[in-house]
């Protein structure tokens, strides 16, 4: 019996690991090979804390759960300026440098032979010396460790997460601080598996290095793959099985080493199985695939509230005499542009003269040679996308980048500025705030989708709309920023004349609230019916602006451009 | 003084071991993206295989690494065709490659530890020569070693500067698109540069044998070592995994003079951090 | 006036997957000598059309013959043996290698390496830059040269029918008139079918043969350039 909670406390273990392990690998989409060793940091630093310097147990733990996710946001600082196999190699390095140093430390970490005698927990007067009385803190520690998680993951924080893996640059352009995001994502994940590694110290009461090599970490990797990454609880199932299907190899008499081998050749066969047959894994990812109620009832209509504090006319967003050369490329070449509030003022030009470059350079997406940038008569030149966000501006892109993963509503819900659920002592610390602001952002957000028709799709996939439907979410997560100033960069390309027609007064309406509006189009037809200036791009400058009748009639301009 | 040139000539030694291991790594993963993991095992593999041929066949050494060379070249090449090449027909993100890379790492290492066991695998009656350099003694395997990594790096060099499959690598290294559209059939480069990749890490696995035989940790490490001397030294260009790997050789080698052996590692590795931090694309690629 | 035969037929072609079909139902017939223009706005798919007719994207449904042969899903490199040669968009170019390796390279399929030497001159009157520029590395060269570059690179093989994305993209007014005409002369001195994706309507119109407009993925117009002499027709299908 005995043997058998055994099993369970490592099930539980292996829970907390693999769920900690999916919010860095699933939810937030980043490839790091280091879990192993978090999981290691927190069971030596207990472990040496009580055995040599003799901490309370309580205390060293969370000494080294603390110190864990500090290590794991610094592991995370490579994951800001690199990603894909670059993040890969310096976890795995990670991976390595802590594995040495147990081994080497001699004197901290006693060596290749580790630490034996570490104290039990004691709780509530007893002494969780065996597995069954163990068994018991160890569930309850993976149960609250799982809600937690699962807490984190439906939050506004957590689409985030998800929104940033799917596609970088589109979230900063909804606000997001992807570097805090990382950091903090990781400092988590790191910490959890700090919770598991203490309670391993303590549980068998002694820690050596050979149980956290790498094997260990694609263990866990195993585990997500087979249950499916992004689904918690797909994590926790892929923990139960690949902890409890081994088990079926003590039926077969092996030596004992051989046993250990077999059973890692076969979590890397299974891993090579589910990959070619069912890379999903069993559980697939969902997220927000229901409405709750009360949103439901007090979705309205979309009200677009006015602007009072900028008077029409005045110039918000500009750009002065801004460069952008890459090797040979020359970008832009000097380009000048102010946007006013209350004006839709439209770029035109050839593809490749710069339009897209002007609109990156303005929103901090790409950073100037030379040249200034004000929002307000402040420069903002050097402000990255995101912080340019909080200022109010805010951009759509010509290849559209939707989070094709999400449903429709939560590309829209992302976008909304001032969520309290962003930030994690709000999710922990006011849940109910966090929970009262949601339920009113759904609401908004419905009406969002309503106004630009696509509330029929908001819990389908963003991945299954028609091209015109996705310029309508396109819109639609730009109106949900409540930004002053909108550019948007190619936003009614091909869309049928209904469609224009309905979408155009949206434009303007903008404008006519006070908004800032600039549009990047190639239809002459729009740009003559909505903006009220046009400025005409070629070769990275701005060679002629004013009102587009005028433009439109300009000789060079038609001989250049227009038929 | 004499210190500094015996940790010089340990240095590029073992540095050209690295740097050995990263050209082949290196040359599989800049043209095909993938990092094949399973490239520590393959290395590991064929020194079991040499070894075994060599300590229960019989056969004379020179026999033994050419046919650990094709072994490997095959293994190499059946691991792009049944593992990797499903998996990028499909469309699988890189992530899920490296995954079943990983997987395949772990089935191969283990089931090799299975069979032959973990103590190491050594062959006793090879001898080598000392030489005196003034006061710095260098091995007759440290020379070879040396010899060999520069013979490999200049007929790969060579090989891939002048002849067609050298274009055609060098083509699907730089624009993988490109290459299709010209014509080049990406898949028989594919095929092509795991074949060599796993060859050069044959030709190393000798130099692991005779130098300290051959155990199953070894796969891991020379894995290891070849993906930082590629990363430091620029995905894509050999020049950057040779230089990559000497670099860590010295590295590692000038550490010994204040840290003690076990730390060797962990500089090599503090070397990685350093360079993504400071220059992410490696030493030697451009912006 | 020659008789106009088939070169190229495209029926009922869709290129997607499940319910994304970004190509829908397209049919179209290039004839020899012809240089077909096809136009759409930003993300009507003609793109995926190109890629898909050269084979570097299978499609989901429909046929495409050549010479009367299907040839719909062929891997490029048999298309490439067979003098169909395609220039991608955005100057696709092999960057770090020089420009003499990268015209090599055009050449790589061709057996007779001999006929390279007197190609690589031919692509030198067209493009003097190019000559200029011999051993310099692709990458380092402004984005106009890259293009040119590009297009000699395809021009290796003596194409029968050259597909090109957008060839103008990006490069300044005097320029887009020098790739237009090098597209002429190359119809003219080696019979080349061209068939050709550009954004800019005013410069391509004239030397187009047939035209055809896509709007997300389908045809909205296909006849003869003389159909949209007029704007407002035009901009009325864009």
């Amino acid at each position: 019996m005995d043997y058998f909670y055994h099993v369970l406390v490592m099930f539980c273990l292996y829970a907390i690991l693999a769920t900690s392990f999916n919010v860095v690998i699933g939810l937030a989409g980043l490839f790091a090979l280091s879990h192993a060793a978090f999981y290691a940091i927190g069971a030596y630093t207990t472990a040496i804390l009580t055995t040599a310097y003799g901490v309370p147990v309580f205390v060293a733990m969370a000494i080294g759960v603390v110190l864990t996710a500090a290590i794991g946001a610094i592991a995370a600082l490579p994951a800001l300026r690199v990603g894909g196999h670059y993040l890969v190699v310096v976890t795995l390095a990670l991976q390595v440098i802590v594995i040495d140093i147990l081994r080497n430390a001699q004197g901290l970490t006693g060596g290749p032979d580790g630490i034996s005698g570490i104290p039990r927990i004691v709780m509530f007067g007893q002494t969780l010396s065996t597995p069954g009385s163990f068994l018991v803190l160890a569930a309850v520690v993976a149960t609250a460790v799982y809600f937690a998680l699962r807490l984190l993951a439906v939050s506004p924080f957590g689409r985030a997460l998800r929104a940033m893996r799917e596609n970088e640059l589109a979230v900063q352009s909804v606000g997001k601080n992807v570097v805090a995001l990382k950091l903090i994502a990781f400092a988590l994940s790191a910490g959890t598996a700090a919770i598991a590694g203490s309670l391993l110290a303590h549980y068998i009461a002694f820690v050596s290095p050979q149980s956290f090599s790498i094997d260990e970490t694609i263990l866990v990797l195993a585990m997500i793959i087979l249950g499916g990454t992004g689904n918690l609880f797909g994590a926790v199932v892929g923990a139960f099985i690949l902890v409890l299907l081994p088990e079926i190899l003590k039926f077969l008499d092996l030596p004992v080493g051989t046993a250990d081998l077999m059973r890692n050749a076969f979590y890397g066969l299974m891993l090579i199985v589910i990959l070619r047959f069912r890379p999903e894994g069993l559980f697939p990812e969902r997220y927000r695939y229901t409405l709750p109620a009360g949103a439901q009832r007090s979705a309205g209509a979309f009200q677009l509230s006015p602007l009072t504090n900028t008077e029409n006319g005045t110039v918000t967003l500009a750009g002065e005499n801004l460069h952008k050369n890459f090797g040979g490329i020359v970008a832009a070449a000097g380009i000048d542009i102010e946007l006013r509030a209350g004006l839709v003022t439209g770029l035109i030009g050839p593809n490749g003269a710069g339009k897209t470059t002007a609109f990156n350079l303005l929103t901090g997406f790409l950073t100037p040679t030379s040249g200034t940038i004000t929002l307000r008569g402040r420069p903002i030149t050097d402000r990255r996308p995101h912080r340019i966000v909080h200022s109010g501006v805010a951009r759509s892109f010509q290849d559209l980048k939707l989070f094709r993963r999400m449903t429709v509503l939560e590309n829209v819900l992302v976008a909304f500025p001032n969520q309290l659920g962003d930030h994690l002592h709000n999710i922990y610390f006011r849940p109910g705030s966090v929970a009262a602001q949601e339920r009113a952002n759904i609401a908004r957000a419905l009406e969002i989708l309503e106004f630009v028709g696509l509330r029929e799709r908001a819990l389908e996939e963003a991945d299954g709309l028609s091209y015109a439907e996705e310029k309508l979410l396109v819109i639609a997560r730009l109106l949900a920023t409540e930004a002053e100033v909108l550019l948007l960069d190619e936003p009614l390309s091909g869309l049928d004349p209904n469609t224009l027609a309905r979408v155009l007064p949206i434009v303007r309406r903008l404008a006519a609230q006070g908004r800032t509006v600039c549009l990047i189009e190639h239809n002459l037809d729009v740009i003559r019916e909505v903006c009220d200036v046009a400025a005409y791009l070629d070769g990275g400058r701005v060679l002629t602006i004013g009102r587009p009748d005028d433009l439109m009639k300009d000789p060079q301009l038609l001989e250049r451009y227009i038929q | 003084m004499d210190l500094i040139l015996q940790l010089l000539a340990n240095g590029i030694s073992n540095g050209s071991q690295y740097a050995l291991l990263g050209i082949g790594f290196g040359l599989i993963f800049g043209t095909t993206g993938i990092v094949h993991f399973a490239y520590g095992p393959v290395f590991a593999a064929s020194a079991y295989v040499m070894w075994w041929l060599i300590a229960a066949l019989g056969l004379p050494f020179l026999v033994a690494v050419m046919l650990g060379m094709a072994f490997a070249a095959g293994f190499g090449v059946l691991s792009y065709l049944v593992i990797y090449e499903p998996l990028v027909e499909r469309g699988s993100p890189s992530f899920v490659v490296l995954v079943a890379s990983l997987g395949l790492f772990i089935v191969i290492a283990n089931s090799l530890a299975i069979v032959f066991g973990t103590d190491a695998k050594t062959l006793p009656d090879f001898s080598y020569g000392i030489y005196f350099l003034g006061d710095v003694v260098v091995t007759g395997v440290q020379i070879a070693q040396v010899l060999v990594f520069v013979a490999v790096a200049l007929t790969l060099s060579a090989f891939l500067k002048y002849g067609t499959w050298g274009s055609a690598i060098r083509a699907v290294t730089d624009n993988v698109d490109m290459a299709r559209i010209v014509g080049i059939d990406t898949r028989k480069v594919a095929i092509v540069v795991f074949a060599i990749g796993s060859v050069i890490s044959a030709i190393a696995a000798a130099n692991l044998l005779v130098r300290e035989g051959a155990s199953t940790h070894v796969g891991f490490f020379a894995v290891f070592y070849a993906f930082i001397a590629v990363v430091v030294g620029g995905v894509g260009s050999i020049r950057g995994a040779a230089i990559g790997g000497l670099l860590l050789g010295l590295v590692e080698s000038t550490g010994m003079w204040k840290l003690p052996t076990e730390w060797q590692s962990t500089i090599a590795f503090l070397v990685l951090f350093v360079v993504m931090l400071w220059r992410p694309t490696g030493l030697l690629r451009g912006n | 006036m020659t008789a106009r035969t088939p070169l190229l037929e495209i029926t009922g072609l869709s290129v997607g997957y499940g319910k994304r079909q970004i190509v829908s139902d397209l049919s179209l017939t290039v004839c020899e000598g012809d240089i077909f223009l096809v136009l759409g706005h930003n993300g009507a798919g003609k793109t995926t059309l190109l890629r898909s007719l050269f084979g570097l994207l299978k499609p989901s449904m429909g046929r495409v013959c050549y010479h009367g042969v299907d040839i719909t899903g062929r891997s490029p490199k048999d298309n490439v043996r067979d003098g169909i040669c395609f220039v991608p968009q955005g100057h696709a170019v092999f960057k770090r290698l020089t420009v003499q390796e990268n015209l090599t390279l055009g050449g790589f399929i061709e057996e007779d390496k001999s006929t390279l030497a007197p190609r690589i001159e031919a692509i030198n009157e067209l493009f003097p830059i190019l000559r200029e520029r011999r051993d310099q590395m692709a990458g380092t060269m402004s984005g106009g040269q890259q293009q040119m570059l590009a297009i000699g690179i395809a021009l290796m093989l003596a194409p029968r029918l050259l597909i090109l994305d957008e060839p103008s993209i990006g490069l300044a007014p005097n320029l887009v008139i020098a790739v237009m005409d090098s597209i002429v002369k190359i119809r003219q001195s080696l019979g080349t079918t061209i068939l050709m994706v550009e954004q800019n309507v005013e410069k391509s119109l004239p030397i187009a043969t047939d035209t055809m407009i896509m709007r997300t993925g389908r045809t909205v117009y296909l006849g003869l350039p003389e159909g949209l002499s007029d704007r407002a027709t035009l901009i009325q299908y864009l």
